[in-house]
């Protein structure tokens, strides 16, 4: 194929940028080479060819990312990544959205921020500079050994080495198009995913990303330093950038579940899913660090174990990588990428790193000074170290249960019988082991907080130290009884939890408020274990009082073992449904672009059945952009201070669906009635009295339909009909009809729920309207402007002339003489309408352009005009409509589509959790605010 | 030792005891038969059954679905399950059913649908679809 010269290809960005990303992976390495130089062999003359390195580098990534960005804004589909992210209506305002949408794309976000990180962090801190360099050269190296789309011969078969993001679809997809050489303005690209396109894909991964690369300094540092030697002057510039990449990785993470809440219908912002839990948990992991770090500052202990944890913490970000973008999880999760090939070089990214990390704490940490007396039992390093210990141990449990793909994966390799093992129920499993993590992390910073580093003046500050600490407890037992009766425990192990919570927020404000007296510079920490506290609450609050208030009544919670509940519940259009105190009404459907809003209004009644509250909620389904079918239902939330009303809704199946749409109406059994206009058809249940044709576009309208275009129809017909139910006497007026376009016709048939049925004409109706020109008999008549002349029972006046006039079916030429006659006619019944037939010249050549009024069923020709007389020719005829009889199709049974499918939840307490998060990346941003000042050694 | 290796060596006591405990919680795929047979919970996969009706009608009940799933052994038995129908369910390629068997169906509590990868089987999308309606039918 590759001798085709294809049209319009646009070859250069892909040359450019493909060897941009060679230059960038061997710039990488070269840095990484020269910073070792520099650092190892103290030869500073390396500095400047170590930092030209990583400015090449980091071009070379900016100059990746621009030329793929420009091909998207271009619309190049002759390339897989424009072609799979991008198509001829993507909005602008998702090009960023779409740019990271994919695995090449977010591979290069990462890396970007490593690029801006490292420019920065290679100037301002000189003294770890080169060392740090190194790791971080090196792992920009294997990010973009991801990008590289090198092929090794290797033995029989090729072994590929990355994925270029720059390569063209002709050479992924193998299909007969690309043998035609214009194949690219036959081809439209995919477009963006309609879930992703949302304001927060274009929001959360970039502070995602921005957290993973700022973990990567800690890691870099951590690596480095194990061979300096100069551990406790390391432990600040360490503190000042984990204390950064928790607060952004933390926001990164909130913004995640921010928007799970918001987008997904499962009810929810944490779903313990594999890729929530494997980004949890370096999350959870660098806290600890920053945990032992701060003991390593004030007390010299810790300091290997802080390195320890910032090395895992790395090593589990990469792990995270593999498990996501491997393809290893499979159907566990939502999140998986779609796999790129890439597993082995993906496990040798892991392997390295773990390797390299291993390495250098063996050999570097041999050399760590270790104090040799034992932290003592009241000091506070003791303690918070047990808080570390406590957060590893979460990371630990998460990522076993999150690990079990792999387990089934490597136990297959030994035995391909093997039965792949899974959790049954990951919420629950997650749930009950995770709650033991909470209760033991808010009791130990409850008690931890008004302890003092090694234990200093113990014996005169005890007994403070118990008085403090008793007080906490006991404002704490009395809060978890009272505030215990407003939250449905379920078990006791709930009670702990919350008293795990309000220890933790009560000590902690004890000791902002009357130890530290609300110094900002040293609230940091106190106001994110609040924070933490905070968000226990938030959890109880909304996970146990969650209420399904459109569960059925007697069912009365739903963790009955094995005993799904009813959730949901069918509401018809404008027929209120009370629900356990609540009024629900879904009242109208309204389509924006390919969003369709469905209203559903809310009244709230207190005890005496008086309206306390009413509000709106519009959950929302997103079609596909060609709109055959719906590609998301997003959750529609009214928020309140203390609770927010969080409802899913979906329509019928058939309206879901193109492919259920045509399953249904295959299936629908339509009785055919032979009928003239102005008739009656009686049912058993309706009686229908049929109108007369009418020729507009009226019936096109359709409310579940997308809006339609008339003029895109040739010939409309409808026939305007009512159905009378006999036992309530209500009245049903519909007009169902066809469209004609070229050769097709177009059914428009009605639907009326109330009584099951749906009606539509039979193609045969056109034959009834209209005749086929050979047909027709026409007849001749002459007439000279302003005269009228009778035509059977037609009156015929021909009104004006009109130079240079207009038809559908008239392609106008240079050169072209036109001329169209305005003829009024009256039909015999009083109904009057114009035609307008044209006549052309055409060099030597004259013809004629016939006009059709469909109401009164005249076709006129121009044929001719005599300028002497000045009297023109028109040829004359009519449809024949005697034969009017015309066929109507009516189905009955037919599923209703004036219903949603709504499930509505309270959900008291979500501000709480989404205030304790805040409060948390507060509390570190301010740590890390306090500390800028300092330099290291203080 | 230390009084804190102590600790850490308690809890990862506590660490390896509640994976062991947790692994109690974890459930394995089986068949039909073997559901059937031994009645406890586990997790079945297999494909839809096309030509075996799919019963859904949320006008009577939007909380009840079933369908018939052909397990890994090649037997065809009915799934019930207290929820509504999955969007995509159709066009599914394996399904995962968790549950036990009750008399003479499957009785499901949760439900996983593995969906075809979304671009390398599928044909190039073409400039110029037909724009259909979701409700009008073109004759």
């Amino acid at each position: 194929m590759s001798d085709i010269a294809y049209i319009g290809e646009h070859l250069w960005p892909g040359r450019v940028g493909h060897m941009l990303v060679l230059l960038a992976f061997v710039s990488a390495l070269y840095s990484a080479y020269a910073f070792y130089q520099q650092h190892y062999k103290s030869d500073v003359s390396w500095q400047p060819l170590a930092r030209g390195g990583y400015w090449v580098h980091s071009i070379s990534i900016f100059g990746v990312i621009g030329l793929i960005l420009y091909a998207m804004t271009q619309h190049m589909y002759e390339y897989d990544y424009v072609y799979r992210t991008v198509s001829d209506d993507s909005a602008m305002r998702y090009l960023l959205a779409a740019f990271w949408a994919d695995q090449e794309g977010s591979f290069l976000l990462w890396m970007f921020w490593h690029c801006i990180l490292g420019l920065i962090f290679m100037y301002k801190s000189k003294e770890w500079a080169p060392v740090t360099m190194i790791t971080l050269a090196l792992i920009e190296a294997f990010l973009i050994s991801m990008l590289l789309g090198l092929y090794l011969p290797f033995v029989s078969e090729d072994i590929k080495i990355g994925s270029n993001p720059f390569v063209m679809v002709r050479d992924v997809f193998d299909a007969p198009i690309f043998a035609n050489a214009d194949y690219l303005s036959l081809i439209e690209g995919r477009g963006l995913n309609p879930l992703l396109q949302n304001y927060w894909m274009t929001i959360h991964p970039p502070v995602l990303f921005l957290g993973f690369a700022s973990l990567s300094i800690p890691f870099s540092m951590a690596i480095g330093g194990l061979s300096m030697n100069r551990h406790k002057e390391l432990m600040l510039p360490l503190l000042k950038w984990a204390l950064f990449a928790a607060a952004i990785y933390g926001l990164g993470i909130l913004m995640g579940a921010a928007w799970a809440y918001e987008a997904l219908t499962f009810g929810g912002y944490w779903a313990w899913d594999p890729v929530e839990n494997t980004s949890l948990v370096p999350w959870l992991i660098l806290v600890g660090g920053i945990h032992t770090n701060l003991i390593a500052r004030a007390t010299t202990y810790s300091i290997k174990t802080t390195y320890a944890y910032y090395l895992l913490a790395f090593v589990m970000i990469v792990y995270s990588t593999f498990l996501t973008r491997s393809g290893v999880l499979g159907d566990t999760s939502v999140h998986a990428f779609t796999t790129m090939g890439l597993e082995s070089q993906l496990f040798i990214f892991l392997a390295f790193f773990i390797l390299l990390s291993f390495w250098k704490y063996y050999k570097g940490g041999k050399d760590i000074p270790r104090r040799p007396e034992e932290e003592r039992i009241y000091s506070r390093e003791f303690w918070m170290f047990i808080g570390a210990l406590i957060l590893l141990f979460s990371g630990i449990l998460m990522t076993f249960a999150t690990s079990l793909p792999v387990y089934n994966k490597i136990v297959e390799v030994f035995d391909p019988n093997h039965i792949p093992i899974a959790i049954d129920d990951p919420m629950e499993h997650h749930n009950r082991y995770q709650l033991w993590v909470g209760v033991f992390v808010g009791i130990v910073s409850g008690l931890t907080i008004f302890l003092r580093y090694g234990g200093r003046l113990w014996k005169e500050h005890a007994r403070k130290y118990f008085k403090q600490i008793s007080i906490a407890i006991g404002i704490a037992v009395i809060l978890t009884i009272v505030l215990g009766q407003t939250i449905e425990m379920l078990a006791w192990q709930h009670y702990a939890l919350l008293f795990g919570g309000l220890l933790v927020i009560v000590s902690n404000l004890g000791y902002l408020l009357f130890v530290i007296k609300g110094q900002m510079k040293m609230s940091g920490a106190a106001l994110s274990h609040v924070g933490f506290g905070v968000l226990i609450l938030g959890i109880m609050y909304s996970g146990l009082n969650k209420k399904t208030i459109t569960s059925s009544p007697f069912v009365q919670r739903d963790f009955v073992e094995g005993q799904a509940i009813d959730r949901a519940v069918v509401l018809i259009k404008n027929m209120p449904f009370y629900t356990e105190g609540y009024w629900m009404n879904y009242t109208r459907d309204t389509l924006i672009d390919n969003l369709r809003h469905y209203r559903l209004e809310f009244k709230k009644l207190d005890e005496e059945q008086e309206v306390v509250d009413e509000f709106v909620t519009q959950p929302t389904a997103l079609y596909n952009k060609d709109f055959t079918k719906i590609a998301a239902l997003n959750p529609g939330t009214e928020r309140k201070l203390w609770y927010d009303v969080f409802t899913a809704a979906a329509p019928n199946e058939h309206l879901q669906d193109i492919e259920i749409a045509k399953a249904v109406e295959d299936s629908l059994k339509y009785l055919s009635y032979l009928i003239m206009p102005g008739d009656k058809i009686e049912d058993s249940t309706w009686i229908l009295d049929i109108g007369t044709m009418v020729f507009d576009d009226t019936m096109l309208e359709d409310d579940h339909n997308t809006p339609s275009d008339s003029s895109a129809y040739d010939l409309t017909v409808g026939l305007p009909m009512i159905f009378t139910h006999r036992r309530s006497g209500r009245k049903y007026e519909i007009t169902p009809g066809l469209g004609l376009k070229d050769a097709y016709i177009f059914q428009f048939p009605k639907v009326i729920d109330e009584l099951g049925i749906k009606v539509k004409l039979g193609n045969e109706v056109f034959g009834a309207v209209y005749t086929e020109d050979n047909n027709l008999q026409y007849t001749e008549i002459k007439l000279q402007k302003g005269a009228t002349i009778k035509w059977n029972d037609y009156r015929i006046n021909l009104t004006t002339f009109n130079p240079g006039g207009q038809h559908q079916n008239y392609k106008a030429e240079s050169g072209d003489i036109v001329v169209g006659a305005i003829l009024e006619i009256t039909h015999p019944s009083g109904l009057q309408s114009r035609v307008e037939p044209l006549f052309v010249l055409r060099g030597s050549q004259q013809f004629s352009i016939k006009d059709h009024d469909p109401l009164t069923g005249v076709h006129v020709r121009f044929t001719h005009i005599d300028p002497k007389t000045e009297t023109m020719t028109f040829r004359i005829a009519a449809d024949d409509r005697s034969d009017q009889e015309v066929e109507i199709l009516i189905a009955s049974d037919v599923p209703r589509s004036d219903i949603l499918i709504v499930e509505a939840n309270i959900f008291p307490g979500i501000n709480l959790v989404w205030l304790g998060c805040l409060m948390m990346l507060f509390g570190l941003s301010l740590s890390l605010w306090a500390k800028r000042s300092l330099k290291q050694g203080s | 030792m230390k009084k804190i290796h102590i600790a850490a060596l308690i809890m990862l006591a506590i660490a390896i005891g509640l994976l062991i405990m947790s692994s109690q919680q974890l459930s394995s795929f089986s068949t039909f038969q073997q559901a059937q047979d031994s009645g406890a919970r586990v997790k079945v996969s297999g494909q839809l059954s096309k030509t075996d009706p799919i019963i859904y009608d949320p006008e009577k009940d939007p909380n009840y679905f079933s369908f018939y799933l052909t397990d890994e052994s090649g037997e065809t038995r009915r799934v019930a399950i207290k929820q509504g129908k999955q969007r995509d369910f159709e066009r599914s390629e394996s399904i995962v059913v968790t549950g036990k068997w009750n008399s003479d169906y499957f009785e499901a509590t949760e439900m996983l649908l593995k969906c075809p990868s979304k671009y390398k089987n599928e044909e190039l999308a073409l400039r110029n679809q037909v724009k259909v309606s979701a409700v009008s039918s073109q004759q």
